[in-house]
């Protein structure tokens, strides 16, 4: 390839990567403007991390319609990835806008440029990480990201309990880190090439010879690093005590979006590099390694790790974090199948579950501010004295517990669909999923007896208050966790159209 | 639209009421007054227009009142069609229980008058719930249903935990998650049917209709050959799983532990809907799902089945005898009564099945009255201690005369609707050889009931009067309204069944003759 045809590849490829390229041009911006209009203007720099993440959907909206490799393979562009960069920046949006009413993060707004440049510059390790199809591609997306949250989780400096969970959540991140990549070394060491589908390409040829002993652990350690992002057992410890010290938006940020950006990578992982045809059934595995039942055990272990330990909590922000590690736990349930139906599932769990989850951590931050305390002795009796963010607390919690008529319930319905389309395979499954679902409403209702049936420990408290801009944006996460909950043909639709388009 | 109005009315006015100010507690009452009569009216207005000769059943097309539209259809690849509709009707089988609905909730609005506790919040969730039963019977799509089934925990959650009594916490969380479980269950099941039904067999794979009609479900030409559902063993286990999400609602021994406890912790009107509408939910599960869409597997079940409801029956019956406390007294015997729909129901015969309908009014009008009389002296004694009182019949000789009208129809005395129904059960269950032998054991039960009734209104009207009661006032207007209303439906019921068993016979027919024909037909398939 001569320096011509190289620079023109570059070009094309860079053309097509517009909506990251918008947010990297984005993230440079808004570091110059904050270096430049320091505290005369700096409100201006959340208008302009707005700004950055419109332009990102509208772009996004252009990208949908692109199906390609770029940079020699290393990254794709499909609906798949592009519905998955939806997620990413609308949960930036929404978490931007939390951040705005939040009083931990206005105390410090001195130094609100540095929280939106690192906030854009995790959506932009998301974008990436969903579209990587390399190895090294997906280890820099994820270093990028885990970069970002540590930041994001010590951002209040001058609190410890922030500074003390940013520094275990750095501990466990390396350590993650560090078996991700001696994982892809081997991979590569095995296979010879970084690329997953030149990888399946090995794999597939019968003339090589694997030893599925090493691919296994390979694979595994590989799997630790995007457990780590996703939360799952047994890489979920940093969850609780990072959740609980970070500042609740970065929190709710935390508990979806880098999830979802797991799982996607997760997903495009398995699926590009062990699996051949897709059968109408799902897809044949290569190499005789029981992926699926290693990734069984670790959702059962997942959901009821975090629903069990999730009981006991008695601070909401540890008890949300519980309850995010468990429904990781539920959606690897779509992953394992590896039909289109448990991706789209999958998919469109990731979308539901941003919304009620961001709206609960949400209307925690609000309850939490006004009251000085996330701890749920200290919420007795609020539900009267504050209805108007009690109520729609109810209303979420119903949506994790999976009651129907709340987008909770179809995203749990769908999985389970996906999971009892395999006949009575993964019945099991299916009944443990249950089980645990019964459990976390049991946790999850606990929040709505401490507002409502417990008194307050100061029978004349005042009422609590929020501002209206700040219940018009939870009306915004509380009446799409109804009506979606209702009519959800359209998403699922996309969902089921972005799956047939992952490409390797 | 008719289905719809009568469903969405009360949850509109719930959402009316948000828009009120919290202040103004009469218009609460007022704003659901006048829902609940508007559900009574149009109730009133579906009798007035229904065809008895319609059966219903696993007959689309014979339902009334039908309303239909897709809601969700989206294409789930290779496996066809995913089809979820907005699916309403009424047969023989829901019509009695929205009577039941519209009228027992009316009067569970008047007794939620001296409710002076967060009102607004108490009337929206009762309003929701309200919506969310009526639903239930009327849904004949399953995921509609599920719906409604599980829409209803959430305000009944709320209304026994905040307005309850001293342990309400528990009893709310306990009801809460027994429902739950159960309904977990089912949803499975539900999902499992979805797999193995389409409405349109025969089609390429792509082109398969998976729906949640229930109806499709009812006709088994619909079954997918090779889908789960379509092995006996796997239908067994369905079975038996959603009966389980069903029996904890009945409630069916062992499953039944919830009910004392909710209905000792609940305000009196919500005693009075649980008792008289939620625990129907159950039963009519039974009948609008179980039979028709697994007949083979309830033949096969069916001595299980009638043997729980005896148990139901005498196990209630036995602890009702022990309780000291009034609520839980009926509690238990409302456990005992609804063992006659199980037994009934296992019967199969066209008395059984119609005498378990006629049973599932019957009991939710009878029980309603018990708890409001419960309810009237709690208000001014504010125990239930059953030894604590004494002579009441003297000071309060009208009250006395209602309660003991209650006790009547409920332990089974002739020219009253329990009366009727017990009959009824009685001799469909004694017809069939399956069930003989049960009926012969099930009629202790009675004894029994009589015995604790009659005893408990000894200790509590007879005999002196306890000084300490002595400056109470007899029955209110309120009070005495909600008592005869339910009287005179009771007494009605009792002398002039026809007025009811006309409404369903057609169907109840159908039903019985479709699970028996399905009972030959895999007879003859071995």
């Amino acid at each position: 390839m001569n320096l011509d045809a190289l620079i023109t590849y570059t070009l094309t490829s860079t053309a097509l990567l517009q909506p990251e390229l918008l947010v990297a041009v984005g993230l440079m911006l808004i570091l110059v403007t904050d270096l430049f209009l320091k505290k005369t203007v700096q409100k201006w720099i959340s208008v302009l991390f707005f700004l950055v993440m419109g332009l990102a959907l509208i772009s996004l909206s252009r990208q949908s319609e692109v199906q390609a490799q770029v940079f020699s393979g290393m990254i794709s562009i499909d609906g798949y990835s592009v519905f998955f960069k939806y997620l990413f920046v609308v949960s930036a949006l929404l978490a931007g806008v939390m951040s705005l009413f939040s009083e931990e993060l206005n105390q410090n707004r001195r130094r609100l440029g540095e929280y939106f440049i690192v906030m854009t510059g995790m959506v932009l390790g998301m974008m990436l990480m969903a579209g990587a199809a390399n190895l090294l591609m997906m280890f820099v997306a994820i270093e990028l990201v885990s970069l970002s949250s540590y930041i994001l989780v010590s951002y209040l400096k001058d609190d410890k309990i922030s500074n003390e969970s940013g520094v275990k959540y750095i501990i466990y991140g390396s350590f993650s880190s560090g078996l991700m990549i001696y994982g892809i070394s081997l991979i590569y060491g095995i296979t010879g090439t970084l690329s997953l589908s030149e990888m399946n390409a090995v794999l597939q040829n019968p003339a090589a010879t694997i030893d599925p002993v090493t691919l296994t652990i390979a694979v595994l350690l590989v799997l630790g690093g995007l457990g780590y992002k996703v939360a799952a057992a047994p890489f979920h410890f940093w969850a609780p005590d990072a959740y609980q010290g970070a500042p609740t938006p970065v929190a709710a940020f935390l508990s979806v979006a880098p999830k979802a950006a797991g799982f996607a990578m997760m997903l495009r992982f398995f699926k590009t590099v062990f699996f051949g045809s897709a059968t109408q059934d799902g897809y044949v595995p290569l190499a005789s390694l029981d992926w699926v039942s290693i990734l069984a055990v670790i959702s059962v272990l997942t959901m009821t790790i975090g629903n069990v330990t999730a009981l006991w909590q008695q601070n909401v922000k540890r008890m949300l974090a519980y309850s995010s590690i468990a429904h990781a736990g539920y959606i690897l349930m779509g992953v394992l199948l590896l039909s289109d139906s448990g991706i789209a599932a999958m998919m469109f769990y990731l979308a539901y579950y941003l919304i009620m989850n961001l709206g609960a951590f949400y209307v925690t931050m609000l309850l939490g501010d006004r009251v000085q305390s996330y701890e749920l002795d200290d919420w007795r009796g609020l539900g009267f004295r504050a209805p108007v963010l009690a109520v729609p607390m109810v209303i979420f919690l119903a949506s994790l517990i999976g009651i129907p008529g709340t987008v909770g319930f179809t995203g749990k319905f769908l999985l389970f669909v996906a999971v009892l389309q395999q006949g009575s395979l993964y019945f099991w499954l299916a009944l443990i999923a249950v089980a645990n679902s019964v459990v976390s409403a049991f946790y999850y209702f606990k929040v709505a007896k401490i507002l409502f049936l417990k008194k307050s420990a100061d029978p004349h408290a005042e009422p609590v208050t929020a501002p209206v801009p700040a219940v018009v944006l939870l009306f915004v996460f509380a009446v799409p966790t109804i009506v979606l909950g209702i009519w959800w043909s359209p998403l699922y639709n996309w969902a089921m159209a972005s799956v047939r388009m992952i490409t390797g | 639209m008719i289905l719809s109005a009568l469903i969405f009315i009360p949850m509109l006015a719930a959402l009316l009421l948000i828009l009120v100010p919290k202040e103004k507690t009469d218009l609460f009452r007022w704003i659901a007054l006048a829902a609940s009569s508007i559900q009574l009216v149009l109730v009133a207005f579906l009798i007035q227009n229904y065809d008895q000769s319609l059966a219903g059943i696993n007959q689309a097309e014979t339902y009334q009142f039908v309303e239909k539209f897709d809601w969700i259809r989206v294409s789930a690849g290779s496996y066809g069609i995913l089809e979820i509709t907005y699916f309403l009707g009424v047969d023989g089988l829901s019509l009695p229980m929205l009577i039941l609905t519209a009228l027992v909730g009316l009067i569970g609005v008047i007794s939620s008058f001296t409710i002076d506790k967060h009102v607004k919040g108490y009337f929206i969730s009762y309003l929701i719930l309200l919506s969310a039963m009526t639903g239930v019977f009327v849904a004949l799509d399953f995921f509609l249903f599920y719906l409604f089934w599980e829409l209803m925990l959430i305000p009944m959650y709320f209304l026994i935990g905040i307005w309850g009594g001293p342990r309400r916490e528990y009893a709310a969380i306990k009801f809460f998650l027994y429902t739950f479980i159960g309904s977990l269950l089912m949803l499975l099941v539900i999902i499992g049917l979805y797999f193995s039904y389409v409405t349109n067999p025969g089609a390429a794979p792509e082109q398969m209709v998976h729906s949640f009609s229930m109806v499709s479900m009812m006709n088994q030409q619909n079954l997918l050959p090779g889908s789960l559902l379509s092995a006996e063993h796997w239908r067994h286990i369905a079975f038996l799983l959603m009966f389980l999400g069903f029996a904890v609602k009945i409630p069916m021994f062992p499953f039944h532990t919830w009910l004392p406890d909710a209905h000792v912790e609940a305000p009196t009107p919500i005693s009075v809907i649980l008792a008289g509408v939620l625990l129907k939910m159950g039963t009519y599960g039974l009948v609008r799902v179980m039979m028709p869409v697994f007949p083979e597997s309830w033949l096969y079940f069916a001595w299980g089945i009638g043997l729980f409801g005896v148990i139901n029956i005498l196990y209630g019956a036995l602890a009702a005898m022990g309780q000291t406390d009034l609520k839980k007294l009926i509690a238990y015997s409302s456990v005992s009564h609804m063992g006659f729909v199980l037994l009934g129901l296992a019967s199969l015969s066209t008395e059984g099945v119609t005498g378990a309908v006629y049973q599932m009014f019957s009991h939710g009008l009878i029980s309603a009255m018990l708890f409001l009389a419960v309810g009237v002296i709690y208000d001014r004694a504010h125990h239930r201690e059953i030894d604590g009182f004494g002579g009441l019949a003297k000071q309060m000789p009208v009250y006395a005369g209602w309660t003991l009208f209650a006790f009547f129809a409920s332990l089974g005395l002739p020219a009253l609707s329990g009366f009727v129904a017990e009959a009824l059960v009685f001799m469909g269950s004694f017809s069939q050889p399956v069930t003989q032998n049960l009926a012969i054991v099930s009629t202790l039960g009675m004894l029994i009931t009589a015995i604790y009734y009659l005893w408990t209104y000894q200790k509590v009207f007879t005999g002196e009067l306890n000084p300490k009661y002595a400056g109470y006032p007899d029955l209110t207007g309120r009070e005495l309204t909600m008592l005869s209303v339910l009287g005179a439906a009771i007494l009605i019921a009792g002398i002039y069944p026809s007025l009811l068993t006309d409404l369903m016979t057609s169907s109840v027919n159908h039903l019985n003759d479709l699970v028996k024909s399905a009972g030959t037909a895999s007879a003859g398939l071995n």
